[in-house]
């Protein structure tokens, strides 16, 4: 059904006239519809309007058609009469631009474009042809949209290759481009009669009706604002027609240069050709700009930049447009295009569909305005009217202004729970704002805001004015910086988190952490300051002597507390009390090893020769040397020569001054010789093999040098004629080294016996090996003061050692005491975590 | 009371002094410790070893005499890195050497002999005086001790391979009960080495206060 436009009655589809009122039915104009096909867009169904398809070529259909089918009161015949002496200019035009040669050969029945400049017709057949083709698209009301889209896309596609100057024109607006002054030059030298042309094939091609039915939101916003789709403005008294031409063009670099008065070398408007007259009236009738009242300034402005400005931060529309804009179109654009069939999208621009997307509501005709108002459309002076279309330019370029202007803003994140929350934290965060206002604020005013950097001005366009009219005022100095600018890491972090919805969840164990660490260093960190600060007292040489008195003095008191308490500990844990202790099973493994350690000293007779090795130091010469003194005693007793060697530098001496005290009963030389120092450890060993050479550590005179030369020491050949081999030693090593090289040195069986220090028994006790389970020569095996104070009691020669069992004794129980309180406190400490 | 005995008494307070710390008393002490030991090894080296090999290859030269001289020499002039090879000679002698002493007196002197000796203790009641006597035989626990302990010791340093086959699981269980008792028995050890090493340090402070309480008369 269709609906008259004039009075609303309901009418069938397809019929001409209404039959309530007899008025015709509105037409949808050819124009439009060869703008729909032209950008590959299906013609949408209308009720109530007549779609009146031309064919597919009919360059002057939209006129002839639009005045055949515009029957409407308003207009007038005079403008009829107007219209047909253009008519009449244009065959006119037409037979002048016959002599230029033709460019290009299009067919005539495929294109349109290619019709016009074809020199080889004649004019007066292309206006026949036009004529036939307008009566017949005046009865044919239905032609194939394939061909029409194919015929106009290959008049789109035409003027690129007529023109040369155009080879080098951006894929961005491309009606635009085909007709900007720069690469069309016939405009830009537009004299007298070509603005007239184009004003009246303007007012022929779109009726003032259509001009004001389209809405100002058939184009995006952001598109009329960048400049692509100029709005038209009333023409200044100086500016002339050529300024109103390249206002309805657009901005173009040449139509600058007409305002500035500036010379081109644009040819003359007669080498128009008029298919390009007639696009650049197509282009000229579609009203998208917004009302003078809202753009006249910004555009009067940008004209006057334009003029003083270099082109080239101008968008021109051979000016490729930035990625992120085109992203932002074809958004648009699918927004746009969402009512429309998919068909011939692939062929069509996106930009260009939101003309097609005029909805029938926006095609609605209001009455044509006068032909006196001619070069203003009327829509243009209007406002602009809130349509559904609209909305959507105005949400995507709101976000994007918010993107440009305003950083987005962390959202107030919500508080941490009641419960989780510490006191001492909603403390400081009840504080927190009074707190932060003013030193905030005071930043704000004090610190130099960072300035913003300079937008081109075609990117300034696009913000739109209402919504800077809307923009609320300037917010309060007291607003806090990290709303309108985040300034910090933490800023950011809590935009993030806005923009991404993550919630805040409240960290109280880390806010505790936190709190603790802040709270505690407080402390810590002053104390080293005064400890640092606290000047050191100088200690001079009598504050030494005073201290080295008071600690002797602590010492002595010490030594007579313990001489006190050691008579009584001498009657419990002295000789006595010892020699009662080895009767006892306890001491049954002591008395062992004794007897097993003495057991080859008492087999030894009278002359036999004994070496003895003192390997150790005066380091430990307070545990070693009553031992070494008690088993040389009880060689000598024996009546054994003894000979004593040493694997340390340090043994040899006191190796020496054992001998000596043994001395007055047992001469040196004749039952004890010291030869000294073995070099070389292990090797030293080896050297026993040449032991009558051996040097003394004693010579005795100039006759005894070594040990061949000393008399009764003739038969000692080499080590086999030892009869026994005993080892002194604190440490297990020089043991360790006896054991090893003494059986290859003496292959027969010599006894070896080690009297270590308590130190080295462990590491010596695994040689102890018996004779049947293992070739091992060390027979018997004592260490400690125990033991020495042990063999001091079997040998019946109290020394040393028995003396000390009181202290050894005590010394053991003390080190008792301590383990067993070591090891409650380890137990209370660890039930204590526990 | 003879001066070097006066001496030796405030060296040894000054050595006790480290009890309140690090000063000077116990430094200079310190100090004269390490001097005088290594300028008596230096006096030792010299008349004990190096002059009477010197006179004994003055009087009587020969090969023999004369070569630890010469690699000596070629131990000095190591200094100088032309002269660096022929100082290998020296030290190729002394590491040869010393290396084939080592190594054979610990093979057969320490390792041979302990595996014998482990191997040959016998839990055998027969060998303890009497089947009914041998659990009072301290030799008995002894032998037992030891052989647990060994075989203990041995497992606690066993290369942790994962175990494959059908008893993994079980000889990895024994592996971890034996390793126990290894770790157990180093422990022991290890305590047995301290507590005989603080004995013997003992020993020497019960000396030293005997001394000290004799040369002053209190004892």
């Amino acid at each position: 059904m269709a609906i008259c436009p004039n009075c609303g009655a309901l009418n069938q589809a397809g019929s001409t006239t209404c039959v309530q009122c007899g008025k015709p039915m509105e037409v949808i104009p050819s124009w439009l519809e060869l703008l729909l096909a032209r950008y590959g867009e299906t013609m949408p169904t209308f009720e109530g309007i007549l779609v009146k398809r031309a064919p597919s070529i009919a360059p002057t259909e939209p006129f002839t058609a639009q005045r055949a089918s515009s029957s409407t009161a308003q207009l007038s015949t005079s403008t009829e009469l107007e219209d047909e002496k253009l008519l009449n200019e244009i065959e006119k035009l037409k037979r002048s631009i016959k002599e230029q040669p033709a460019e290009t050969q299009q067919p005539e029945e495929t294109t349109v474009s290619a019709a016009l400049p074809t020199a080889s017709k004649g004019v007066d057949d292309w206006l026949a042809e036009l004529r036939a083709l307008q009566e017949k698209a005046a009865l044919d009301s239905t032609p194939a949209m394939p061909s029409e889209a194919g015929a106009l896309e290959a008049a789109q596609q035409a003027p690129y290759e007529v023109l040369p100057g155009e080879e080098d024109s951006s894929p961005s607006p491309e009606f635009l481009g085909e007709t900007t002054p720069s690469e069309s030059p016939g405009i830009t030298q537009a004299g007298p009669p070509a603005p007239s042309i184009e004003e009246r094939l303007g007012m022929l091609v779109t009726p003032p009706d259509t001009a004001e039915s389209v809405p100002e939101n058939s184009a995006p916003e952001w598109l009329r604002e960048l400049g692509l789709v100029q709005p038209e403005q009333p023409p200044a008294p100086s500016s002339g027609d050529s300024v109103q031409a390249s206002e309805t063009l657009g901005p173009s670099p040449v139509a600058e240069a007409d305002i500035t008065g500036e010379p081109s070398g644009s040819p003359p408007d007669e080498e128009i050709p008029d298919w390009l007259k007639r696009l650049i009236a197509i282009s000229s009738q579609i009203p998208e700009s917004p009302p003078p009242s809202e753009v006249a300034e910004p555009m009067q402005a940008l004209a006057h930049e334009e003029a003083e400005t270099p082109p080239v931060a101008e968008p021109t529309p051979g000016e490729p447009l930035p990625d992120w804009l085109r992203e932002l179109e074809a958004i648009q654009t699918t927004q746009l295009s969402t009512t429309m069939p998919p068909e011939g999208e692939e062929i069509t621009p996106p930009r260009f569909e939101e003309r097609a997307t005029i909805s029938a509501e926006e095609i609605f005709i209001p009455p044509l305005p006068k032909v006196e108002e001619g070069t203003v459309p009327t829509a243009q002076q209007e406002e602009p009217s809130p349509t559904v279309g609209e909305e959507h330019p105005a949400e995507w370029l709101a976000e994007l202004e918010e993107l440009i202007e305003r950083p987005p803003t962390s959202q107030p994140t919500p508080f941490p729970v009641e419960e989780e929350v510490p006191d001492w934290l909603r403390e400081l965060a009840a504080e927190k704002p009074e707190a932060k206002t003013e030193p905030q604020a005071t930043v704000a005013q004090e610190t130099p805001q960072p300035e913003p950097a300079e937008l081109p001005e075609w990117i300034s366009q696009l913000r739109p004015t209402e919504r800077i009219a809307e923009m609320p005022p300037a917010e309060p100095i007291a607003t806090p910086l990290e709303e309108t600018a985040p300034t910090s890491g933490q800023d950011v972090i809590e935009t993030l988190r806005a923009r991404l919805g993550i919630p805040q969840v409240p960290d109280v164990e880390g806010a505790e952490m936190f709190h603790e660490i802040v709270s505690e260093p407080a402390e810590t960190t002053l104390t080293p300051v005064l400890e640092e600060v606290e000047p050191t007292p100088q200690r001079n040489s009598i504050t030494v002597i005073i201290w080295a008195l008071v600690f002797a003095a602590i010492l002595l008191g010490i030594a007579i507390l313990s001489l006190a308490l050691l008579a009584r500990i001498q009657e419990m844990l002295g000789e006595v009390a010892f020699q009662h202790f080895l009767n006892t099973p306890a001491a049954a493994g002591l008395v062992a090893s004794l007897e097993q350690f003495r057991k080859p000293i008492t087999a030894i007779r009278q002359g036999d020769v004994v070496l003895l090795s003192i390997d150790y130091t005066p380091a430990t010469a307070a545990e070693m040397q009553p031992l070494a003194s008690v088993v040389l005693h009880d060689l000598l007793e024996r009546r054994a020569r003894v000979l004593t060697v040493s694997l340390q530098p340090e043994g040899a001496p006191l190796a020496q001054r054992l001998l000596d005290e043994t001395d007055r009963p047992f001469p040196y030389g004749k039952h004890t010789l010291n030869l000294g120092y073995l070099p070389g450890e292990a090797i030293g060993v080896r050297s026993l093999a040449r032991l009558p050479d051996r040097q003394l550590y004693a010579p005795i005179g100039d006759a005894c040098q070594s040990l061949g030369e000393c008399p009764g020491w003739h038969d000692i050949r080499g080590i086999e004629n030892v009869a026994l081999f005993i080892a002194i030693a604190d440490s297990g090593d020089s043991v360790r080294w006896w054991i090893e090289q003494l059986p290859v040195l003496s292959p027969n069986e010599l006894p070896l016996l080690a009297a270590v220090s308590a130190a080295a028994l462990p590491t010596v006790r695994p040689y102890l090996i018996p004779a049947s389970a293992a070739p091992s020569r060390l027979s018997g095996l004592i260490g400690g003061m125990m033991a020495t104070a042990a063999y001091e009691v079997y040998s019946g020669r109290p020394g040393r050692a028995l003396n000390m069992v009181a202290a050894q004794s005590a010394a053991h129980l003390g080190l008792v005491a301590v383990a067993l309180a070591g090891i409650f406190a380890g137990i209370r400490s660890r039930t204590g975590h526990c | 009371m003879s001066a070097e005995t006066i001496i030796a008494a405030i060296l040894t307070f000054m050595i006790w002094s480290y009890v309140l710390g690090d000063n000077p008393a116990f430094r200079i002490a310190e100090h004269l410790l390490v001097g005088t030991a290594a300028g008596y090894v230096v006096i030792v080296a010299w008349f004990h070893v190096i002059q009477p090999a010197l006179h004994e290859m003055w009087s009587q030269p020969s090969l023999a005499t004369a070569l630890p001289f010469v690699l000596c020499a070629l131990l000095v002039v190591r200094k100088w890195p032309s002269m660096r090879p022929w100082a290998a000679a020296s030290l190729a002698l002394l590491v040869g050497v010393g290396s084939a002493l080592a190594i054979g007196g610990t093979l057969f002197g320490t390792l041979w002999s302990q595996v014998l000796a482990t191997a040959s203790l016998s839990l055998n009641p027969a060998d303890f005086s009497g089947s009914q006597m041998f659990l009072t035989s301290n030799f008995f626990w002894q032998n037992l001790a030891i052989l647990i302990g060994t075989i203990g010791t041995f497992c606690y340093f066993a290369f942790r391979v994962r175990p494959g086959g059908p008893l993994r699981d079980l000889r990895a269980a024994l592996i971890r009960f034996w390793s126990g008792i290894g770790l157990w028995m180093i422990m022991m050890t290890l305590g047995a080495f301290f507590a005989n090493a603080a004995m013997s340090r003992f020993t020497l402070l019960i000396d030293r206060v005997q001394w000290l309480l004799g040369i002053f008369g209190l004892r």
